[in-house]
């Protein structure tokens, strides 16, 4: 923490022109580079003694979209010991948003109802066509009524232009769920767009990976660097169940290399001294409560839900519904649409797709018979090419070569 | 999801969620505001996601924000690396006028 305090000083605006410090920004990293240094050699002293201590492997589990990409596109992986190994989890909504819920929002679309959708969500592929269609946007060009939003309150104000028939497809993690309660809240949702919730909750499907990567691998021991943005709402003590009940260190961290690097080094120390605790790296904008207000509004406007998790299965108290009290905006409801449930669920990747297996950490990309070759992010197959949060987009546009190669050796690990 | 752009909060209704933010363009756009009213004010420097106020950051969260972004930025071969510098600075001179001149 000392070291990356130190390292904000120095670019602190205070202390610099305006222009000047914008100019001290580029290369950020190279020009901490001795800070990077030092933590790599760190870590490595780290695992070393963790293979003194007779631990064999260590598993290091990131969250969050913008870690992965900070990890691929600095090249962090390629700086581990040979025992430490680092995994991305479920950190992509998109990604395991199920088959059936794209195709209930074409089907909606041929109806004559306009979906509004993100972008990412537009290219989704469902398992089966509706009216020959697997995606909102192969629906649209059938002549359907789909428009892309980049937010809802977006979509808000579309709906409450055109006010004809509406449908939003809400998908999203606990960052984006305040907003959307928010809107339900203040009561600025107009009655003729209704919400086809897919808010999805990250700490069930934390809980679920790591017990899965726990009973596959007994001998290993584990590590979480936990999401930041969503830990501003949630707060740290979201995450707490992992050190607490699983004796697994978490460490909520920021983004930059550095920060990453940090995490790694902090929970390979609570590793070798056999502690498990949450601890917050990214103090500048995580607390240990989280966001109270936001957590409030999400309590207030849904319900917890068992959800279906695309490729995975129904995960326990994981998704989120509009609450009764919402319920003629709820999409569901009105359009007698059915959830999803255990009994019901199937597996509901393309095939060949191991999106589900790699949104769990037990797959790498690379580990994938389609990754960059018949799915690539010009023409994905599986969800995780198709989400920019993906973790196979992350690596099949940003990794290796490039800055990844020269920051590992101008560290000195070739 | 976690990708979060930078912006400066312009104003704001309260009652009905909603806040107007510059994005470095000069064209106010509408998002929800998904944190607590209580830590926003005209000026603030906000991260919105996906048409959401989801956290405020200080001029060193800024300062961080621009690293990480035109390095993605420019690997993406999406922007040029003078428009992303210019875009920032303009963020952190409006922020500050619009607090005041306050550069704390």
């Amino acid at each position: 923490m000392s070291m990356d305090e130190k390292k904000l000083e120095a670019t602190s605006p205070g202390e610099l022109a305006e222009r000047d410090f914008l100019d001290k920004l580029e290369g950020a990293f190279r020009s901490n580079i001795h800070v990077a240094v030092s933590l790599r050699n760190l870590i490595h002293r780290l695992a070393e003694k963790a293979l003194m201590r007779g631990i064999g492997r260590i598993v290091i589990m990131d969250f969050c979209g913008t870690h992965e990409w900070s990890i691929v596109h600095f090249g962090i992986r390629s700086l581990m010991p040979r025992n430490v190994e680092l995994v991305a989890g479920p950190g992509c909504p998109v990604c395991v948003t199920p088959s059936k819920y794209i195709e209930y929002a074409v089907k909606l679309s041929f109806e004559g109802i306009t979906v509004y959708t993100y972008g990412d969500a537009y290219r989704l592929r469902s398992l089966r066509p509706i009216n020959s269609a697997y995606s909102l946007q192969e629906a649209r060009s059938d002549g359907a009524s789909v428009q892309v939003v980049t937010s809802f309150i977006d979509a808000i104000r579309l709906a409450n232009k055109s006010g004809r028939e509406s449908v939003f497809l809400g998908i999203g993690f606990e960052t984006v769920a305040p907003g959307y309660a928010v809107a339900f809240k203040k009561n600025i949702v107009p009655g003729n767009l209704a919400f086809l919730s897919q808010v999805k909750l990250t700490p069930p499907a934390m809980r679920l990976s790591l017990e899965l990567l726990m009973k596959e691998n007994l001998d290993y021991r584990f590590g979480v660097i936990a999401p930041g943005h969503v830990s501003t709402i949630t707060g740290a003590k979201a995450w707490s169940f992992a050190s607490e009940e699983m004796g697994i260190p978490v460490v909520i961290a920021g983004f930059e290399p550095i920060d990453v690097l940090i995490a790694i080094a902090e929970i390979l120390r609570q590793i070798v001294n056999n502690e498990s605790k949450t601890v917050i790296e990214y103090r500048r904008a995580v607390t240990w409560s989280g966001d109270e207000e936001a957590q409030r509004n999400i309590n207030e406007v849904f319900t917890t839900i068992d959800d279906a998790w695309r490729g995975i299965g129904i995960i326990p108290r994981s998704g989120l519904e509009l609450s009764d009290r919402y319920a003629s905006h709820n999409a569901f409801e009105k359009y007698s649409l059915k959830r999803i449930s255990s009994d019901d669920w199937e597996y509901d990747l393309p095939r060949g797709c191991k999106c589900g297996l790699v949104t769990l950490g037990k797959a790498k990309p690379t580990d994938c018979p389609l990754f960059m070759k018949a799915c690539t992010p010009d023409r994905p197959i599986g969800p995780c090419m198709v989400s920019v949060e993906g973790t196979c987009s992350i690596w099949a546009r940003f990794g290796g070569g490039g800055l990844a190669d020269e920051v590992a050796r101008s560290l000195e690990v070739y | 999801m976690c990708w979060g752009v930078p912006g400066v909060l312009i104003d704001m209704e309260p009652e009905k969620g909603i806040a107007r933010v510059d994005f470095g363009d000069g064209v106010p756009r509408e998002v929800l505001i998904g944190i607590t009213g209580e830590r926003l004010e005209r000026g603030s420097l906000v991260i919105v996601h996906a048409g959401v106020i989801i956290s405020t950051i200080d001029e060193k969260g800024l300062v961080e924000t621009y690293s990480l972004l035109s390095d993605l930025m420019r690997e993406a071969g999406e922007q040029e690396d003078e428009g992303m510098r210019s875009y920032y600075d303009y963020l952190l001179r409006l922020s500050r006028q619009l607090r005041g001149g306050d550069s704390s």
